[in-house]
């Protein structure tokens, strides 16, 4: 813990002096869609995911709260309401910046993640999961000031469940911030 | 003192786009449609009177049998805008990205051919409303994410005798991306 917190800090000084994209906080109003196995079964749904980032150079910290409607296609289970909380690191693996004022980002990242099922007959399931994933972001200073950011980002995320479980995540965003 | 409130206040309507999915009951509905408000901003608050509408078609309707319907919404909700990012001149704020959270009340109707809800239920979203002003119009863009929590119908069940009623979710959920402009002065 120790030394990740060690290089977060050596990273966000290292290029905050001329770099008006380093070291943002940001936030996603994201929008997207989830197909999820539920005892093996896949469900699938709309889902919105409200995501905090805070960027310390390449390297990110994010939680996301992801709500998603579920339902199974075939009809042999009851749907249900997912409540997922994430935490991921992310890396910048790969980066263009234009004019200093526009990035856009390769981002790769791992997390975990507590998940509620509320399904159509009153049941629910509580379970946890591991997350990979990987997204492009292109974020805009849109000021000449004091920093404000405004772009696009899409995010693709697959989950494991202890059980066995996958599920799989698009989200797509306007992330703002400063 | 009503004369410096009434030229602070800022009346803005918001017409909007809106995608998401509407749960009744067991159903699971598709929604696409539109979202129409009608508010007064004073500072960091804005108050609204709303209508959606859209249509709502059922997911789970078999393919030989589909089942469309209309989805209606009226209602209030309270907005507060937490955050401005000043995107124009750092002097006079003539362009703000506004981002926002809001709370609200409203009453959803869906009509299809085999049933009908009116129920109450709670908005919560959150987004960004761009506010340029170009004299004395505000102009923007507005976009953001909405979830409405409404009590889910109960279970229709047919009884010839004693017997337990199905359990089932109390609270069904809807949820709305939006995306449009909003216009004011």
């Amino acid at each position: 813990m120790k030394v990740l917190l060690a290089i977060l800090l050596l990273a966000s000084t290292a290029h905050a002096d001329d770099d008006r994209l380093a070291n943002r906080e940001t936030m996603i109003a994201g929008f997207g869609l989830v197909s999820m196995q539920v005892d093996g079964i896949a469900n699938s749904g709309m889902a919105v995911q409200p995501t905090l980032t805070r960027t310390f150079d390449r390297f990110e910290l994010q939680v996301e709260y992801l709500l998603a409607d579920l339902r199974d296609d075939s009809m042999r289970q009851p749907g249900s309401i997912l409540h997922r909380l994430g935490f991921s690191g992310r890396y910048q693996a790969a980066r263009a910046r234009v004019d200093r004022s526009m990035t856009l980002d390769f981002v790769v990242e791992g997390g975990v993640g507590l998940q509620y099922l509320e399904r159509d007959d009153g049941d629910v399931i509580g379970r946890n999961d591991l997350s990979l994933g990987f997204g492009l972001r292109m974020l805009s200073d849109v000021t000449h000031g004091r920093r404000a950011f405004m772009g696009l980002e899409a995010m693709f995320r697959g989950l494991v469940t202890p059980s066995g479980d996958k599920a799989f995540v698009f989200v797509f965003g306007v992330p703002f911030g400063r | 003192m009503w004369l410096v409130l009434a030229e602070r206040l800022v009346v803005t309507s918001t017409m909007t786009f809106s995608l998401g999915s509407i749960d009744a009951g067991p159903h699971d509905g598709f929604s696409p449609g539109g979202h129409f408000d009608l508010g007064v901003t004073f500072k960091d608050l804005r108050l609204a009177a709303e209508l959606d509408a859209g249509l709502w078609s059922d997911e789970d309707a078999p393919d030989d049998m589909p089942e469309s319907g209309g989805y209606t919404r009226v209602g209030g909700a309270m907005r507060y805008y937490f955050t401005d990012l000043n995107v124009g001149n750092e002097r006079n704020k003539q362009s703000l990205l506004r981002l926002y959270v809001e709370a609200g009340i409203g009453r959803q109707m869906i009509d299809t051919p085999s049933f009908e809800i009116d129920r109450p239920d709670l908005a919560l979203g959150f987004g960004m409303q761009q506010q340029a002003r170009l004299g004395k119009v505000t102009l923007g863009g507005q976009f953001g994410v909405r979830v409405l929590v409404s009590e889910a119908p109960a279970p229709s069940l047919v009884c010839r005798g004693a017997c337990e009623a199905p359990a089932y979710r109390r609270h069904d959920l809807a949820m709305f991306f939006t995306m449009g402009f909003a216009v004011g002065r």
